[in-house]
């Protein structure tokens, strides 16, 4: 058996799969189960300064292809999610990263300063999110001096490793992700979900989702993620959690291989449930065993050996 | 049907809600509405379904009848969007997604008490039904505030079902709880399985009688369910099981289990709401 266990700015993780955000992350005992299911790590639901109720159902729904959401960040605000997150610190055997999320620029400060008292191993800013512009506007991902002017003020609030989540739905990723590195940003997690997309039924003639747009994860955004990743990782020196459509162990290899450490896995619990985590590190380590590869790092960022 | 990316899929792979018409309606009972649909969940009973009032919202409900090309809806009017729905006329169309989740078990040849209260008893129909097809012999305990919430009397009538009712002010049959009755049938018969459906309080009282008679139970646990696959968490109990899939129904023992069982549930928010 390969050694799976990798560091991400310092924190150790037993396996290089990370719960993203917005995934089961509702409660300390939710979470505490997904480790218990194989996970490496997890990481919360996008915490708000206020309670925020997010959007109507129809939320979500997925077919073999692909899976939309628009669950417009639900939350009970930061004070509610400390109270609950303490049950999961006490008891935890696996790194937590506390994703943040703001309406205005400075929220975010204020978040990253009230988080920082529960010490989470890892902060993920989420300036990425593409369904709730209605709401807010373009996500600040989309713009290099607001993303850089956010991770700074988060930096300023905190000890705790900041992690900047990207959208993959700009033009200029790559220097989105640079200007973040610059600004002091000690990861990078990409992306975050394609789109805003569409769907409707036409015998309805209503959007599927109560939002009317939602973004897009699932199998069919997994070649943009390996792209970003790819793209970020020639780009910049610090580390990057690579998320974006990652069902099997092969996809885990290969996205790590074009430069993530870590994986965020999302949308696959839709498709294969509580076993998603050991069908995901049982396939990563035959494949290691086959090659007779001992440490999964070994593999990180391979393809630009080439 | 099926990924070949994705190994050991664990439910239906597309999730968009199929539309169905609405072919009749009745009122069950005081803003108790049953609305049929032709077609077909391929359900069983207990599990649920998410029912989409296009340009309202989306949630769950309980099925009252999955056969013979039926299937029932039967919902109370309790906030906005069952008032929304209440609107509705026949030939209106809406979206369903599912069936999702565990149901209850069906049992052949036993003896079967099904308890329910309030529009909880919903999915109890259904339930009787697959016990009897199977030889099991049914007991229905309905319980309600007063004689104006009562449903399924005339099904269980009609069907010969062995029906015991109480309501809180004694306006029709024994004037006290469903419990009051169970506690009785457990003392003075041979019970194989109880299966129950309702305010929580009940189901918890009901669980811990049978589980101090040693007789198997099983229980319908509502959560806040949101996607209904596993994926948004919010129906989580404080075992961290997803409702959604773990439940509804579940054994006495492990919703005694729980510590939220019977005390509080959360809300949109994550938030906790006592009962």
């Amino acid at each position: 058996m390969a050694n799976l266990a990798v560091e991400f700015c310092g924190v150790k993780f037993q396996n290089p799969l990370v719960l993203a955000s917005g995934i089961l992350g509702v409660t300390s005992k939710g979470l505490l189960r997904v480790i218990d299911l194989g996970a490496g790590g997890i990481t919360t639901k996008s915490l708000w300064l206020e309670s925020h109720p997010g959007h109507k159902n129809p939320t979500m729904f997925g077919n073999e292809h692909y899976f939309m959401n628009a669950v417009g960040l639900s939350d009970a605000g930061i004070d509610k999610a400390k109270e609950e997150l303490g049950d999961y610190v006490k008891n935890k055997t696996a790194p937590l990263i506390a994703n943040i999320v703001g309406a205005k620029k400075k929220d975010f400060g204020i978040i990253a300063e009230s988080i920082d008292e529960l010490k989470p191993d890892l902060i993920e800013v989420n300036i990425s999110c593409p369904n709730v512009e209605d709401e807010l506007g373009k996500p600040f991902a989309c713009d290099r001096a607001s993303a850089a002017e956010i991770t700074k003020l988060v930096k300023s609030k905190t000890s705790v490793p900041v992690v900047v989540k990207l959208s993959p739905n700009v033009e200029n990723l790559v220097s989105i992700a640079k200007s973040v590195e610059d600004a002091g940003a000690d990861g990078i997690t990409a992306i975050n979900t394609v789109g805003p997309g569409m769907r409707w039924n036409i015998d309805l003639k209503t959007p599927l989702l109560a939002n009317k747009v939602g973004g897009v994860s699932g199998p069919a955004i997994f070649p943009i993620a390996v792209k970003a990743v790819y793209d970020i990782y020639r780009a910049v020196k610090i580390p990057i959690i690579a998320t974006g459509g990652i069902c099997t162990g092969r996809e885990a290899l290969e996205i790590m291989m074009a430069g993530g450490t870590l994986c965020g896995i999302g949308t696959a619990v839709y498709y294969s449930g509580d076993k998603t985590w050991q069908n995901i590190t049982q396939e990563m380590n035959n494949w290691l065993d086959e090659q007779g590869i001992k440490n999964v790092t070994e593999i990180i960022g391979a393809f630009h050996n080439k | 049907m099926g990924c070949n990316n994705c190994p050991g899929l664990h439910h239906q792979i597309n999730t968009e809600p199929a539309v169905f018409t609405i072919a009749d309606m009745w009122e069950e009972a005081k803003d108790i509405r049953t609305y049929v649909f032709k077609g077909t969940l391929n359900s069983k009973p207990g599990q649920f379904c998410m029912l989409w009032v296009p340009g309202v919202n989306e949630k769950p409900f309980s099925i009252a009848r999955d056969y013979d090309n039926e299937l029932w809806l039967t919902i109370c009017k309790v906030g906005p969007f069952t008032e929304q729905l209440f609107q509705l006329q026949k030939g209106d169309k809406v979206g369903i997604r599912g069936a999702f989740g565990h149901g209850f078990s069906t049992v052949k040849n036993k003896k079967v008490v099904l308890v329910g209260g309030g529009y909880g008893t919903a999915p109890l129909h259904f339930t009787a039904y697959r016990h009897m097809q199977e030889g099991s012999e049914v007991t229905m305990i309905i319980g309600a505030r007063n004689k104006d919430l009562l449903i399924w009397e005339k099904f269980c009538k009609d069907t010969g079902i062995r029906t015991l009712l109480a309501t809180n002010d004694g306006s029709k049959g024994e004037k006290g709880f469903t419990t009051d009755i169970l506690l009785r049938l457990l003392k003075e018969e041979q019970i194989d399985l109880v299966q129950t459906c309702g305010p929580e309080k009940m189901m918890k009282a009901v669980a811990e009688m049978c589980l101090e008679n040693k007789v198997s139970c099983e229980v319908s646990i509502e959560r806040y369910m949101k996607c209904g696959f596993g994926v948004c968490g919010q129906c989580v109990t404080e075992s961290g099981e997803n409702m959604c899939q773990t439940g509804p129904v579940v054994t006495a023992e492990k919703a005694l289990s729980y510590p939220d069982f019977g005390l509080y549930h959360r809300g949109s928010e994550g938030q906790k709401i006592s009962w």
